[in-house]
């Protein structure tokens, strides 16, 4: 009796192991499932997320996600993203990583949504509290580079110029950091702001009307526009930019001396380490980390610097 | 026995479950489309791919479908291409818009494109028919070539009656520059050869002093132009095969400062954005609007249907594959209609 | 504290026990055995055939990497070399057919740069040439420089002046000297040579720029890299600067490190290292001239198409083998014990302790022999149980007769009645003679219960037999003991002799009238003892002799109740069928009845209380 037991034993053992031994062997040769991941930026295939866009096609191929960057037009409210989100959502993604351009009334949707999916927020937080994952911008750096820029270039000058500031969306919390931090700096200087623009519309008439020495230019978006601006008005040489960005238009103009300083985020990183956390999160639950990426103060004296052209010019892949 | 009977029931949910699942598959909310481009620097295809995101996101917004589109560079590699149409057709793209960077050599994207069943959609620059016919699922969206040749001649000619004095030597010939796209190139070869022989069959005498090959590039034709500058060569006319070179001789005499009387008449093809500024500005004589909008949204149509698997009629295909937009004359009178 | 917990674990032990019990040897069928032995050695074997196996198909599949990876490296720094010979023929071309020849003070170089500009554009960025003050000659296919250049500044350049014998080849950079109206930047690898200008016949000192298209090497490593699915090539200068990787980003971006400054150290060929903590193997290749390194990585615990996966496919292989092994084993060791195990469950054993005659015979012929041999064995022991249950019987009808025969009412009424007499007759002494007597026989032929008793007891019963009778039959007869002392010590079965007696006075005693004579004759004969009873009587004829030892002579003439047959069956009983009553008898001349003993000297226990059903 025993004897057929001990046998019986033996042998579904021995068909278990085979069995996921083959199972093993198969799965080896036939690729893992993807984890479809949407990611939400604004204005999505306008080039300066291309940094980001190939950090993350490189961290999903490393990661086993299958990307789905989704198509947007210049996204201005909190609603349109919720929106955007709850459609994604939806159609099955288990995790998105988007660009909050709007602080307000996205904390209580972040709440709800964030239990099932896993949610990291890039280039901008919602509120300076930890509701989720995010990789982002270090605006005190990014500004402080800046300054330290503008100090190096007019000194004690400084506080004869005229200074404008713009930005391009006003209630995304990373720009209004920004533009506070500046703020404060030039309190603390005693340097009065000539203007402050809150959108890029009509910024060319502003520039025209209100000429100043020096624009500080917040974001991507805003610093192409002064570009735009200055060309037009023909002032790209009397009008010093300053300008944060990444784009190739930014970089182009900053050969072309336009833009006399660039400060950059290193958006590969950010495109990377977003996709890498929403990994992770996926695979182990919500672990919240909170990363900020580095930036690069750039120059046009710099800019062909080995270290700095490798960042600034994404080689051809 | 009840074994047996349990996958077999296993079985049948399973395939209950597949059977829901591709009626889902029909109602599909994800449409992923991509697109190749020969070149992401050229300008006209660049204001093409421009438009069509734009109306990528406009269809989006109006149908309630993601549509995403994603833009790959092959960069002048027919082989980079290759591989981008590949891992495209891995990633389970519905629709792929291929500008192809060797219009002879298409037969790998369409055996994959094939073998997998996803359609195509070549666009500017065209293939034989022979190739196209080699699937059932490939489109062609663009233009007539050689229109935009007779076009371009035609512009020529009604300048040259309007002002004759564009002829500065009064030798009753136009020495003329023909600034060429790339060697081969079909578009590049039909339009310099329309253009010439539409030119000629009105009776204007023509003289070539220079034949450039600029690689649609604004740059290269500037060098070619200050080359035959530096030669002491001094055109009348110059033809280019789109308005990027054109601008490309603009800058060469702009760069010289040379006076404007001095000129020769420049025509271009294409109507970008910059090309619709000279001729407002009086640098270039007209150039031939190649209807970027009209292209961008015929290929959106076309591809949205495609992956919706929705009847294709309402896109007026001619053989079932082509779609073909016509040119416009652009001369500083009407220009300002094509402008934003 | 243990002990409380214990039910459970003892429970679990006794099932661990139970568990392990057949493998360890006793009480387990052949089959089992078989089974589990062969299972075990071919698990054992399999086992060591996978380990061997596996690591004789990973070294080989090492070594076939290696050798793999080396040539991929051959493949490669060959094409890149032709790659860079063919730009160095370029700048080769220009300077000593177009360069030398011209006069750059009257003629222009253009048409030549264009043409060598054309034939290569696929590989080429620009060709430049520069005066040695960093000025601008011409260039294809772009000629305007920017406004920012700085010529003077750049490396190549500089490495050109200081360096003129030789060609240089630049790390990757950006094109920044001309100028562009796109966005595009091209990445490139500048090849610089100085080379010699003539301008208006004066000879002067210049620098020719070639530059490559850094995508050419790219795709070139790309593809290479593309068809290998573990592990990748990447490229490096002499003094490690990264070239080419697959994960240039990541690695300019510190998300990825490369051992490249280790590796830019060592000699072409291949070594093992660990890096981050993963094992690899490192081939190592020069490319001539550049100095540039091409590194192949493979690594180790995935080696190319996976000996990850081999090693589930052996596992699977190994498994199946042993599957089918196990099914062999239990098919044959079934076949072995199969009619073993029929024969085995053939054998019954029935209720009375005999085998059931019903064996299975069939299977191997050592099988059948065996069940052959126990059919026939049962046969016989069934017949032997048969007669043993009949002996039994026997043994219990003669030991009742025995006992009917010591309580004779007849012979004790009489014996009573002649001590009455006695008593009567007042003849006291004689009373007190019969009575002691009788009493001596009872003693005796009580014995304790004891079948077997010694000679001399049983002699003396027959004396105290005969003086009893003698007073009853008044001495009509004379009785003679001729008995060898030696075998008064021997054993007899009890009551033996008592009714050959009563016989023996019925013959002779009755018939005779006064001269009858009994003469009892004991000696012994090497090992036997003959007790031999004769009388001077009629005697029997020879028919009568023959049949009186044989069953059918159960009824008797007279009612004595004992037969001779008796008698003769009991002593047979006892000492085996060697033995028993020997009856001589010739009519008119008087009857021998002698009994056959072997010896055997009489003990207590000799004669123990037999069992009796």
């Amino acid at each position: 009796m025993s004897n057929r037991r001990y046998i019986t034993i033996l042998f579904s053992v021995l068909f278990i192991v085979m069995v996921f031994s083959s199972y093993q062997m198969l799965s080896g040769i036939t690729p893992e499932e993807k984890v479809p991941v949407s990611v939400i930026v604004s204005d999505s295939t306008n080039d300066r997320w291309n940094a980001m866009r190939e950090g993350m096609e490189q961290a999903a191929l490393n990661y086993q996600i299958s990307l789905n960057i989704i198509s947007t037009e210049n996204l201005s409210s909190a609603k349109d993203l919720i929106s955007l989100m709850r459609r994604e959502i939806e159609l099955g993604a288990k995790g998105i990583v988007f660009e909050p351009v709007d602080d307000r009334g996205m904390v209580e949707f972040i709440e709800e949504v964030g239990r099932s999916v896993s949610l990291v927020l890039i280039q901008s937080d919602i509120e300076p509290g930890d509701v989720y994952s995010s990789v982002l911008t270090d605006d005190a750096t990014l500004i402080s580079q800046l300054t330290t820029a503008l100090e190096e270039k007019y000194g004690e000058k400084l506080m004869e110029k005229k200074i404008g500031i713009v930005q391009s969306v006003p209630y995304q919390f990373a720009l209004k950091q920004r533009k506070k931090l500046l703020e404060d700096y030039f309190r603390e200087k005693e340097i009065s702001l000539s203007w402050r623009k809150n959108n890029i519309y009509f910024l060319s008439d502003l520039v025209e009307q209100d000429p100043v020495d020096i624009i500080i230019a917040l974001d991507n978006i805003s610093t192409e526009a002064t570009i735009d601006s200055l060309l037009e008005l023909k002032k790209e040489k009397k009008t010093d930019l300053f300008g944060i960005g990444y784009s190739e238009k930014a970089v182009y103009y900053l050969d072309r001396q336009v833009v006399d300083h660039l400060v950059l985020n290193n958006d590969f990183n950010m495109g990377y380490m977003s996709i890498e956390n929403i990994r992770k999160m996926i695979d182990y639950g919500n672990q919240k980390t909170n990363q900020r990426i580095d930036s690069y103060s750039i120059g046009e004296e710099n800019m062909y610097e080995e270290e700095y052209q490798k960042i600034l010019f994404p080689l051809v892949q | 026995m009840k074994i047996g009977k349990r996958s077999l029931l296993l079985l049948l949910l399973l395939l209950l479950l597949t059977g829901c699942g591709t009626k889902k598959v029909e109602e599909k909310k994800t449409i992923k489309i991509g697109v190749t481009l020969y070149d992401q620097y050229d300008a006209y295809i660049a204001a093409l791919t421009n438009k069509f995101k734009e109306y990528a996101t406009a269809k989006s917004t109006e149908t309630g479908k993601t549509i995403n589109v994603e833009i790959m560079n092959a960069a002048g590699s027919q082989s980079t291409q290759n591989k981008q149409v590949k891992s495209m057709i891995n990633s389970g793209y519905d629709v792929i818009c291929v500008n192809l960077v060797d219009r002879t050599d298409p037969s790998v994207i369409i055996d994959t494109a094939k073998e997998n069943d996803i359609p195509i959609i070549f666009f500017n620059r065209e293939l034989v028919e022979e190739d196209l016919e080699r699937f059932e699922k490939l489109y062609y969206v663009g233009a007539r070539a050689f229109e935009s040749g007779i076009m371009e001649g035609e512009l020529v000619v009604e300048y040259f009656a309007k002002h004759p004095e564009m002829d500065r030597n009064e030798d009753g010939l136009l020495q003329y520059m023909v600034l060429e796209g790339e060697a081969g190139h079909q578009d590049a070869i039909v339009r310099t050869e329309y253009s010439t022989s539409t030119i000629e069959g009105h009776e204007i005498g023509l003289e070539k002093l220079d034949y450039s090959i600029a690689n649609w590039s604004r740059d290269q034709a500037k060098t070619k132009v200050l080359q035959i500058l530096s030669q002491e060569e001094f055109p009348e006319l110059i033809i280019s095969n789109n308005d990027y070179m054109a601008l490309g001789a603009i800058d060469a005499y702009e760069t010289n400062y040379i006076e404007k009387r001095l000129w020769p008449v420049i025509f271009g093809i294409d109507g970008i954005k910059e090309g619709l500024e000279a001729v407002k500005q009086g640098k270039m004589a007209a150039t031939v609007y190649n209807d970027k909008e009209g292209q961008a949204k015929a290929m959106l149509d076309l591809a949205y249907l495609i992956a919706m698997d929705q009847d294709l009629s309402e896109c007026n295909l001619e053989h079932g594959k082509y779609i073909r937009l016509p040119y416009t004359k652009i001369t500083p009178e009407n220009v300002e209609e094509f402008m934003d | 504290m243990n002990q409380k917990k214990t039910p459970s674990i003892q429970n679990k032990k006794e099932k661990k026990y139970r568990f392990r019990f057949p493998f360890e040897g006793s009480g387990q069928s052949i089959q089992t055995t078989i089974t589990l032995s062969f299972s075990l050695l071919t698990i054992l074997g399999m086992l060591f055939l996978t380990v061997i196996l596996y690591n004789l198909f990973n070294n080989r599949m090492e070594e076939k990497e290696t050798q793999n990876a080396e040539q991929i490296l051959d493949q490669t720094s060959m094409n890149l070399e032709n790659y860079l010979k063919n730009m160095r023929l370029i700048s080769d071309t220009m300077y000593y057919s177009v360069i030398k020849e011209s006069d750059l003070g009257r003629e222009s170089i253009d048409n030549e740069m264009n043409l060598l500009y054309d034939a290569n554009k696929d590989n080429l960025v620009n060709i430049a040439c520069f005066y040695n003050n960093g000025d601008l000659i011409t260039s294809v296919p772009i000629a305007t420089e920017k406004n920012n250049a700085k010529v003077k500044e750049q490396p190549w350049f500089h490495n050109a002046l200081v360096e003129m014998e030789n060609f240089h080849f630049s790390t990757p950079h950006v094109q920044n000297i001309f100028d562009n109206t796109t966005y595009r930047y091209y990445w490139v690898i500048s090849l610089s040579r100085a080379v010699e200008l003539t301008r208006n016949g004066k000879s002067t000192l210049g620098v020719l720029l070639i530059d490559m298209n850094y995508s050419s090497i790219e795709q070139m490593f790309d593809s290479v890299n593309e068809e290998r699915q573990e592990g990748y090539i990447y490229l490096m200068d002499n003094n490690g600067e990264i070239i080419y990787h697959p994960k240039q980003n990541l690695i300019y971006s510190q998300l990825f490190e490369e051992n490249n400054l280790y590796h830019v150290k060592q000699k072409d060929g291949s070594f093992e290292e660990v890096f981050q903590e993963e094992n690899r193997i490192v081939s190592v290749k020069t490319v001539s001239y550049t100095g540039w390194k091409i590194i192949c990585i493979t690594p180790k615990t995935s080696s190319a198409v996976g000996v990850y996966n081999t090693r589930y496919f052996l596992v699977t292989l190994i498994t199946v083998i042993m599957l089918t092994m196990l099914l062999l084993n239990q098919l044959i060791s079934i076949r072995i014990t199969g009619p073993l195990k029929k024969l085995t469950d053939s054998i019954q054993i029935t209720d009375n302790g005999t085998i059931d005659q019903d064996i299975y015979i069939g299977g191997g012929s050592e099988v059948e022999y065996l069940g052959n041999t126990l059919k026939e064995t049962a046969h016989k022991l069934r017949e032997l149980n048969d007669s043993f249950l009949q002996e039994q019987e026997e043994k219990r009808k003669s030991e009742l007769d025995a006992l009917q025969s010591q309580i004779n009412p007849h012979f004790l009424y009489n014996t009573l009645d002649s001590i009455v007499w006695m008593i009567e007759g007042e003849q006291y002494k004689d009373a007190v003679f019969m009575i002691t007597q009788l009493a001596s026989l009872f003693r005796i032929s009580l014995s304790k219960g004891k079948s077997v008793i010694s000679i001399e007891d049983e002699l003396k019963h027959a004396k105290n037999y005969m003086n009893i009778q003698k007073v009853r039959y008044k001495d009509k007869f004379e009785v003679f003991f001729h008995i060898d002392p030696e075998i008064l010590s021997g054993s007899i079965v009890k009551l033996v002799i008592q009714p050959i007696l009563e016989n023996a006075i019925y013959y002779a005693a009755e018939t005779m009238d006064g001269d009858g004579e009994i003469h009892i004759t004991g000696r012994k004969e090497q090992d036997d003892v003959f007790i031999e009873i004769k009388d001077n009587g009629l005697g029997m004829p020879e028919e009568t002799v023959k049949v009186l030892l044989t069953e059918n002579n159960r009824v008797h003439k007279k009612g004595s109740g004992v037969g001779l047959i008796n008698v003769h069956k009991r002593i047979q009983l006892r000492f085996g069928e060697a033995y028993g009553l020997i009856i001589d008898s010739i009519p008119d001349e008087g009857t021998s009845v002698k009994i056959h003993l072997p010896f055997v000297l009489y003990q207590e226990k000799n004669s123990e209380k037999e069992v009796r059903l």
